[in-house]
Formats: C-alpha cells, structure tokens, sequence
C-alpha cells in the first residue's frame, strides 16, 4: 500500500461521492412526488419505476462488495473455490425461471407485497408469517455488513484512518456508515434508483477498463494463471493438501457444489429481491430477464479473476492494523495498476456500488418490518405516515444491526457474511417455494422445520473457529452429518428443515392438528397481467402491474 | 383424474417436459464439480476448471432463453385455446403429436370460458 493519501484518487473519489449524495438528497423531489410520508412514497419510490429501471435497480444489485471485494478476496486466498460465485449465478437463473413467475401470478392476485403477506395468505398462519418475516430482516444485515466492508476497504487503501487507536483503525467504517445512513434516511427508495444509473455507468465503465487493461499490462491471461498455479500448489504442498486442491477444486467439489446451490436457492428469498420482482410488470418479465441476465455472470466471473491477477501483480495485502486482510486485493491492483485519477474512479465504482444495494437492502427489511411485524402484530391501524416513520427508522436499526455484523463477526473473509445470511434465509425456502406448488405442507411442520434449520446453521456456523485468530461464525462450510463431506452449512440446514416439516406433517395430518386455510386458489398461480382478478399491488399506482404495454 | 393446470390446460405437455429438460442441464452440468477440476486442456491461457465454466455461463443462456420461447408459444396457444376465438390448427400439448387436435382444443375452451373459476389440481 503507498504511504499517506493519495491526493488525487481521493479528491476524485470525493467529488464522485458528492456529486451522487447530492443527487440522493435531490431524489427526494424527483416525479414530482407530493410527499415521502407515506410508505408507498418513501419505500417503494411511489411504484413509479417502469420494468427497466426495475430490472436495472436488480441488475445493480448483483455488482456489489460481493462481486468487487469479497469474492476476489477469496480467489485471491483460497484460490478456485471463490469461483463458485459462476456456477451460483449460472444457476441461479433456471432457479427463477421456474418459480418466480408463479409468485408474481399469485401475489398480483391476491395483492401480496412481501413473501411473508404470501405465507401467511397461503397457510393461514400468523406465526410463520411473522418467521419468514423476522428472518428476512436479520439475513439481510450480514449482507449490508459485506457491503460496509467494501467501502471500508476502498477508504482503508485510499490511506483514510490510521492505525493508532481503535476508533482511528474503523474511521473507514463509520465514514462509510454515516454515508449509508444519512442519504437512505431523507430519500427512501428514490435516492437509490435515481443513484442506480449513475453507480451502473461508474461499475460498467471501470469493469471493463479493468478487465482489458489489467491482463494486458500483466503479460496476458496465461502469466496470470501460472503465477497463481505456482502460489498454490506451493500453499498446497506446504499443508499436504492434494495436487490441484487450490488451483483447480481438486477433492472441493462438495463444497464447491453446496454452496453455488445454496447461494442461488438464497438469493431470491431476500426481502430486497422479491420486491424487485414483483414489481414486474407481468409474470413474463422475470423469465425473460432470466434468459438476459447471464451476460451478468460473464462479467462478474472476470472480476473474480481479478484475485489472481492481484496475485500475479504481487499484491501484498496488509491493512493499516498491519493484519493481512484479503478484502483488499482488489482495490490494491486498482491502486497499483491504474493511474492515480482512474484508482480514484475505480474506487468510487466499488464504494457507491456497494452503496446502492445496502440502501435497498435496508430498505426492503424496513418495509417487511412494518407490513408483517409493525402492522400486522403491533399497531394494526397504523396510517401512513406510522408506517413511513417506522421504516425509516427501522431502516435505519437494520443498518446498525449491520455494523454490529462487521465489528463481532470474523473478517478474515467478508464473503462469509454474505454465506451467513444463506444459512439464514435459506431456511424460508420450504414455505415460500414449496408453498407455491402445494399445499400438502401442514403450517406447523413447516414452522418447526425452520426452527430447526434456523437453530442448527446458526449453531454450526458458529462452531466454525478460525485457527487463528479462535473467532467463531469464521466459515460457512461444516462437515454434513452421515455423509461425511464438507459442504455449505445453509444448505445441510435446509435438508434437515425439509426433513423435519415432512415428517411432523404426516404427524399433525394424523392427529387431525388443524390445518388453517387457504386463500389463494390454483388458478391464481397462472395468471397473467390483464387477466380475471389480477391487479395492481396495493402499493402500486401506475405500470407495477395492472397496465399492459 | 387428469391434472391441470391453468385453464384446464394439461399440466404435463411435451413443451414442458423439454423445457425443464433445457433447466436441468446447467444444474447437472455445474454441480457435477469433479467433472471439471482439470487445468488442461486450456484455451487462452485459461486452465480447463475456468473456461469451462465461462462456456456454461453461454450455454445456461442459450437453454433459458429457448425455454423461455418454447413456454411464450405454448401460452400463446392457450390463450388462443381459453378465448376460443381462434380456429387455426395448433400444436396438441395433450401429448398426442400432430397439430390437427383443434377440435379437441375447441372443446376444452368451452369448457374453459372463465379461468379464474377453475379448480384444477397443481402441478
């Protein structure tokens, strides 16, 4: 890392930042919106956004810290099993290609807004409701906390902190945090979509610069794979691993397996990720997204590789706490492949682009707080200005709630956080997509599956110790139980969920426990837009979904 | 008793079985890791376990856009079916081959007229 601030990255950084927290604050009049009391307004941006600027608000969402920092930090380190983010995003498409549009039809019938309004529509059951609920909202701050430490280790390179004190050494993280908290607060959603463009172009535009320009100036794709074949086989050798386990997977296929499939099972659970896509226009747009968003995972399999080519670059990651830390890798190679005015582009590309999607994370768990805790348990005749001040606020809780993520939870891999909310929302699964094809469930059994899933992958991780450093949560892969294997704990937990909700729902259908309700109908999981009794979300004014094009 | 889906269409068509034939392959192909942890052959300088995937990234592409083509024409067809405006020859998706099935068709669109009313089973 050079010494001191780099004058001219930061004052580029700094005029970047600026300019989209202006444009944050501006948001806030953007269409002319009367007033951002309500939720509607302050939440959902008023549900003014047409299909594109949705689909590119969800696009924004898969260039974050994750893609930019933490998974090239676990290339840089760990070698192939960082690439399993490719198969995660490969997979993750056919995964919405069959499910999603059957949410859409039944949540635009029946005017469902959050996946817990779904749940508990479709089985009856206040308590699993208010389950998927509370899970979204916690699985959702270790998420915000990877991105926290995204932009930490943007300033961390930038030479912004010191490593004095305590309160020196996090300076990057406050800053980033006060950043966060300050423009979500006063605009809501709009602040975040109007940011999305400008945050897209930035990404887009230092992506590809980085992707071309870096490999040229090291001599070539083939000088990069061999400088990190040769580092790994040597870390290999040393801990007696087998030839290739670093390289190439060699002997990591379960893990490397288990935690694509459970990644992309994850991803659309997430509070922030339904809202996207219900707010579709009709129940096509997702699948057709499905079959052009992989253009996405092309790019993003080349940042990851930008781990090895921080190798190859003979990049020595060291934080200012004189700690190797891995997370900054990449904006190392920015810093040392770049000249000073494009570092400082690169810089405010990764930083607003993990911006962006912690605002819309907070923001989508603050909106589930109010509809399905706050309106539904505590004040149900909650107006919208209620409703609107306790998002903000709870938005706001979520955001500290991710600060505590980063401050107690092991850092030597901030992917593990991102991992840990897997493990967390995964457990929602069973209710949410089984529940959209059958309703054999029984409620009960599938809220005592999540309670096991939820008490054994927090138990598991947390009996995951780094060697080290002896902090627990340190990893998100644990040995699967009979099988022998390593593999993603979240998704041993959710086979032992599904396990759980098969069997006490044979017991509860042969002890007559009743079964509550349902009010969805089969039809309603077909439905189209224009069709019989599909309507616009409630939340909705204009194109969401009523209107056809 | 049959099952059906939307409109008292057949859950079960030969459009949908190839479609999620075409969503399984990326599945089969990514998780079956230790078919691909190979350095050589490389291609570009990428060892094998990369461009593999990369290569997949393209054909999971390919395979979800033909399905989702294959899954908008046989919903055109029912909407043609469950409006019962149309008279044209269409693809059976009752699993029969031909297209010469539209007087069956005509019939079940009769039966059909109102799809919110239909309690068809899931599939």
């Amino acid at each position: 890392m050079k010494d001191g601030i780099d004058a001219i990255a930061l004052a580029v950084v700094v005029a970047l930042f600026l300019a989209v927290t202006v444009m944050g604050f501006l948001a806030a009049r953007w269409r002319r919106a009367t007033s951002l009391a309500s939720l509607d307004e302050w939440g959902l941006g008023g549900r003014k956004f047409g299909t594109w600027v949705t689909w590119f608000l969800l696009g924004g969402d898969l260039y974050t810290a994750y893609t930019f920092v933490a998974v090239p930090a676990l290339m840089f380190a760990s070698g192939a099993i960082g690439f399993f983010a490719v198969p995660y995003t490969i997979i993750v498409y056919p995964l919405v290609f069959i499910f999603l549009p059957r949410l859409w039809s039944v949540s635009h019938r029946r005017g469902y807004v959050t996946p817990a309004d779904f749940v508990r529509g479709r089985f009856d059951s206040r308590a699993l409701a208010l389950a998927v609920a509370l899970t979204g909202i916690l699985a959702t701050m270790p998420y915000i906390a990877l991105q926290l430490v995204g932009i930490q280790a943007v300033f961390e390179v930038m030479g912004l902190g010191g490593s004095g004190n305590v309160i020196a050494a996090d300076a990057p993280l406050f800053l980033a945090f006060a950043v966060l908290a300050a423009y979500t607060y006063s605009s809501g959603m709009r602040a975040p979509a109007l940011i999305a463009f400008v945050k897209d172009t930035l990404v887009y535009l230092v992506i590809v610069v980085a992707i071309i320009y870096i490999p040229l100036k090291l001599g070539g794709w083939d000088t990069i794979f061999d400088a990190a074949s040769k580092k790994f086989a040597a870390a290999d050798a040393e801990a007696g691993r087998p030839e290739g386990f670093s390289f190439t997977g060699v002997g990591q296929a379960w893990p490397y397996a288990t935690l694509a499939l459970g990644s992309a099972m994850a991803l659309f659970m997430y509070p922030h990720a339904v809202t996207a896509v219900l707010s579709a226009k009709n129940r096509t747009v997702p699948r057709r997204n499905a079959a052009i968003l992989p253009a996405y995972s092309f790019l993003l399999a080349l940042i990851a590789l930008l781990g090895f080519c921080a190798i190859a670059a003979g990049i020595e990651p060291i934080g200012l706490n004189g700690e190797p830390n891995a997370q900054l890798s990449v904006p190392l190679l920015f810093e040392a492949m770049f000249p000073s005015w494009f570092a400082g582009v690169a810089f405010a590309a990764v930083a607003i682009g993990a911006l962006v999607p912690a605002a819309i994370m907070s923001i989508a768990a603050a909106n589930l707080w109010t509809r399905n805790v706050y309106k539904a348990f505590l004040r149900p005749n909650a107006d919208a200005a209620d409703e609107a001040r306790q998002s903000k606020v709870v938005s706001l809780i979520v955001k500290f709630g991710a600060l505590i993520f980063v401050l107690s939870l092991d850092k030597s891999f901030a992917i593990n956080l991102q991992l840990l909310g897997g493990i967390w929302i995964l457990q929602t699964f069973p209710a949410i997509v089984f529940g959209l094809y059958t309703r054999w469930f029984h409620r009960w059994a599938l809220f005592a599956g999540w309670a096991v899933g939820m008490v054994y992958g927090t138990w598991t991780a947390y009996n995951v110790v780094n060697p080290v450093t002896g902090a627990h949560f340190a990893g998100s892969t644990a040995e699967i139980p009979l099988l022998g294997k390593n593999g993603y704990i979240a998704l041993t937990a959710w086979v032992l969920n599904v396990l759980v909700t098969v069997v006490l729902t044979v017991v509860f259908r042969a002890l007559k426990v009743a079964e509550g309700g349902d009010e969805t109908t089969a039809d309603d999981y077909h439905a189209d837009a224009g069709e019989p009794g599909v309507r616009p979300l409630p939340a909705t004014s204009t194109e969401a979904a009523g209107t056809r094009s | 008793m049959k099952a059906l889906s939307r409109g008292g269409t057949p859950a079960i068509t030969r459009t949908r079985v190839l479609v999620s034939v075409l969503l399984v392959l990326p599945f089969v192909g990514m998780l079956w890791v230790s078919s691909y942890t190979y350095d050589t052959p490389r291609l570009g300088g990428f060892p094998f376990f990369y461009w593999y995937q990369l290569l997949w990234i393209f054909l999971s592409a390919l395979f979800t856009l033909c399905a989702y083509i294959l899954l908008q024409r046989e919903r055109a067809q029912q909407n043609d079916r469950i409006g019962g405006t149309t008279a044209r020859p269409v693809a059976s998706t009752d699993g029969s081959t031909s297209g010469t099935s539209a007087p069956t068709d005509q019939r079940q669109a009769g039966e059909s007229a109102d799809p919110s009313r239909q309690e068809g089973g899931n599939s």
